[in-house]
């Protein structure tokens, strides 16, 4: 319909049929004005939005890589650093002639987590022969419910590496070390023994701990989140320091000897239990210290509280006859008495009327006596007589400065100080007691202390274990020593020394511990046995001892032997008798020249 | 073309001659080249980074097992250690010797042939001061001067032995 000019509505004209159509123009576009207006603020609206996200990330960045900077990495470096101990190698323990008395091996772990076994019967089947245990066991071992057992501890690695080669599923093998005591049960409680924590828990071991175990070292490197170390990348090391190794004055050959001889006159003489103590007097070292009951340091864990203690050091024990040495020394000393003092010996002795009789071990009329036969005799009334002379005071003093009472600083734990009551305290029968040895309780190495200073011409050498250091470089230090203390003079020691020589001798107590090569000069003793409940003391029980010097002229080894409980009770018949023999291998180990002739052989 | 370039189309075009200069033509690094020697740079750069990477992981790699090989020889030694010591300890050496039935060696003795007479005195043997069983076995008996005796090493039984 076309439109033309000046259109108005009136009734439209009939359609006319036109030749061409009409031209039709384009439409008519309104061309709106560009609003330059609105672009601008799109893009300064664009311009603001971009620098706010802009600010916004810049203001995150500065956070965390300025000021949250430190933290941040700490907890990446902790994520993504480990730090893993270096263990450190325990110090060695050496004897005095440096064989390996305790040293560190390594050794192998296997353990299994028995949900991962597959075949429970096979695997034990396969493990039974390399660790040298039975299937039950392993079997066992293995229907646990735990999610971890331990089927060895201490295998060799030769053994764990075949264990590990078998590759069998649920079943590991960890590497180790654990302390080995090649000699097995020699020394075993000086030696001690170390936890599984590597932390030594007695004797020597827990004594010198700090010194052995050295430093553990530390090394800190990146793994990735499979915890695979990341190579090449910084690692800080921090290497361990090896532990120190110790030589004590132990001779292991020697100690065996006194084992053995120990253990002989236990099983012989039915004794409870026994200990023998070898030292050097002129400077304190301890040659031998043995015990029975004993135990194996390398299976510590079925041993007996028993069998672990150091009974030399940390019990004490009245020493009966073998303290009159100390009564004779006093006397000799303050010169109440000289070796050819005769002394009157009664039957009978009432110290204290009404109160306590003292008898001698044989009965016997009235004799007199010089006062070295009183000694080599074991006469209780003649010392009795000798200490009345003495006096309360000088006796307990006597006491107190051969160290009765206190610690003689011997480096192993739990050492005892023995018991004695002081001075002030005593009663009218304790000057008996404490003159025959009954009222005072020490430890054998005290005892053997006392002899010590009488061998050593009067001076009290403090007892050590300890010879040397040795540091990772090989180099030997030797220990400090204390220094001696002089409680005798030289001429009171050198005639005590002859008067115990006559203990040994014919007529003596301790004959049964001469030997043929060497002047021996000692004590016997035979003392009763406090009852640990009431006061009094044990029917029937005695503790038997042989305690002394060789040779006497110039004493090199001075040997104690205290058997607890023995059948027969004397000590002349059951202890001398051990320190004959190992008095003798000290001796020759010691490569004393004799000071008797060798008899001759015709 | 908008309407409003329909209406500038339908003015007349003036010509307008550009002026026109000469140009000096100017030298051209040829690309191929540049281009070539910036990848042989880059090439030369990270093989040469690959192949010293390559040396560093070889290197550890000797390195580690360098370390492995101490570790196990220091393992073995330790173990061989520990055994010396378990062939040494006294017990054994006793068990064996009991077995081999020896003894532990006892005190000198001095045979005297019949008609025989000591004379003059003894001196030490070489082998006296080192033998744990007879020290005295230079002396004969009536000597009793000890002064020739040193004491030198406690426990000479140490030199005597050959270590192992």
């Amino acid at each position: 319909m076309a439109q033309g000019r000046g259109t108005s509505r009136r009734r439209p004209a009939p359609a006319r049929r036109r030749a061409t159509p009409p031209r039709r123009r384009p439409p008519v576009r309104y061309r709106r004005r560009a609003r330059r207006g609105n672009a601008r603020r799109r893009l300064l609206a664009l311009l603001v939005v971009s620098v706010l996200a802009f600010l916004a990330i810049s203001g995150r960045l500065i956070v965390l890589q300025v000021l949250d900077a430190g933290s941040l990495d700490q907890a990446a470096a902790k994520q993504r650093l480990h730090a893993i101990e270096l263990p450190a190698t325990r110090g060695r323990v050496f004897d005095r002639d440096g064989d390996d008395l305790a040293l560190s091996v390594p050794a192998r772990i296997v353990y299994a987590q028995p949900r991962l076994v597959r075949d429970k019967a096979d695997t034990a089947r396969r493990l039974a022969p390399l660790l040298r245990r039975s299937r039950a066991f392993i079997a066992g071992r293995l229907a646990s419910r735990t999610p971890w057992v331990y089927l060895a501890r201490r295998l060799s690695v030769a053994r764990g590496d075949r264990v590990a080669a078998l590759k069998l599923p649920g079943v590991g093998v960890l590497a180790t070390t654990v302390r080995s005591y090649p000699s097995g049960k020699v020394a075993a409680q000086v030696l001690g023994f170390v936890g599984d924590d590597g932390k030594g828990l007695a004797g020597v071991e827990q004594q010198y701990d700090a010194l052995l175990r050295g430093h553990p070292g530390q090394v800190r490197l990146e793994r990735d989140p499979h915890g695979r170390a990341i190579p090449q990348v910084q690692q800080e090391l921090e290497r361990a320091v090896p532990g120190t190794d110790v030589v004590l004055t132990i001779d292991q050959h020697l100690q065996y000897v006194a084992e053995q001889s120990l253990a002989r006159a236990v099983r012989q003489y039915h004794a409870k239990a026994g200990s023998v103590l070898v030292m050097d007097p002129r400077n304190g070292e301890v040659l031998a210290m043995a015990n029975l009951p004993t135990f194996d340091p390398n299976r510590f864990a079925r041993s007996t509280a028993e069998g672990r203690k150091n009974r030399a050091v940390t019990d004490v024990y009245e020493p009966g006859s073998t303290n009159k040495t100390l009564t004779a020394a006093a006397a000799l000393q303050h010169r109440v008495v000289t070796p050819r003092t005769r002394v009157t010996v009664p039957p009978a002795l009432e110290l204290c009327p009404g109160v306590k009789t003292f008898h001698d071990a044989h009965s016997h009329g009235t004799e007199v006596l010089s006062f070295a036969d009183v000694v080599a005799r074991s006469s209780n009334i003649g010392t009795i007589q000798v200490a009345r002379a003495l006096g309360p005071q000088r006796l307990a003093k006597a006491e107190l400065d051969f160290g009765y009472g206190r610690r003689t600083g011997i480096d192993l734990p739990g050492e005892s100080p023995g018991i004695i009551l002081p001075v002030k305290d005593w009663r009218c029968t304790d000057l008996g007691v404490n003159a025959i040895g009954q009222g005072v309780a020490v430890t054998v190495l005290q005892m053997a202390s006392v002899y010590a200073t009488v061998a050593n011409g009067g001076v009290l050498m403090a007892p050590t274990l300890l010879r040397g250091t040795v540091d990772a470089a090989g180099h030997f230090e030797a220990s400090k020593r204390r220094p001696g203390r002089r409680v005798l003079s030289a001429t009171t020691a050198r005639t005590l020394s002859r008067i115990l020589e006559g203990v040994v001798e014919e007529g003596g107590t301790g004959t049964l511990a001469a030997l043929d090569e060497w002047r021996v000069a000692g004590k016997t003793g035979t003392a009763r046995k406090p009852d640990p409940k009431r006061r009094g003391y044990l029917a029937g029980a005695y503790v038997a001892s042989f305690i002394g010097f060789a040779p006497a002229e110039r004493p090199a080894a001075v040997v104690a032997v205290v058997l607890d409980q023995p059948t027969p009770i004397y000590g002349g018949v059951v202890a001398a008798p051990v320190f004959r023999e190992v008095a003798g291998t000290a001796l020759r180990r010691l490569g004393m020249p004799p000071s008797l002739p060798p008899k001759a052989v015709r | 073309m908008s309407y409003a370039g329909h209406a500038r189309a339908s003015r007349p075009v003036r010509e307008q001659r550009a002026s026109l200069r000469a140009v000096i033509p100017v030298r051209r690094v040829p690309r191929l080249l540049f281009l070539l020697l910036t990848l042989a740079v880059m090439v030369v750069g990270v093989l040469g980074l690959l192949a010293l990477n390559v040396s560093v992981n070889q290197q550890s790699f000797e390195i580690s097992r360098l370390q492995r090989e101490n570790q196990a020889a220091e393992t073995r030694w330790t173990a061989l250690q520990a055994e010396v010591d378990r062939l040494k300890a006294p017990s054994r050496i006793a068990k064996a010797a009991s077995a081999a039935h020896l003894v532990p060696a006892g005190r000198a003795r001095v045979v005297a042939w019949p008609g025989s007479r000591v004379r003059g005195r003894g001196s030490a043997s070489p082998g006296a001061a080192t033998s744990p069983a007879a020290p005295g076995a230079g002396r004969v008996a009536g000597g009793d001067d000890q002064s020739g005796w040193a004491l030198g090493d406690p426990f000479p039984l140490k030199r005597y032995l050959a270590e192992p």
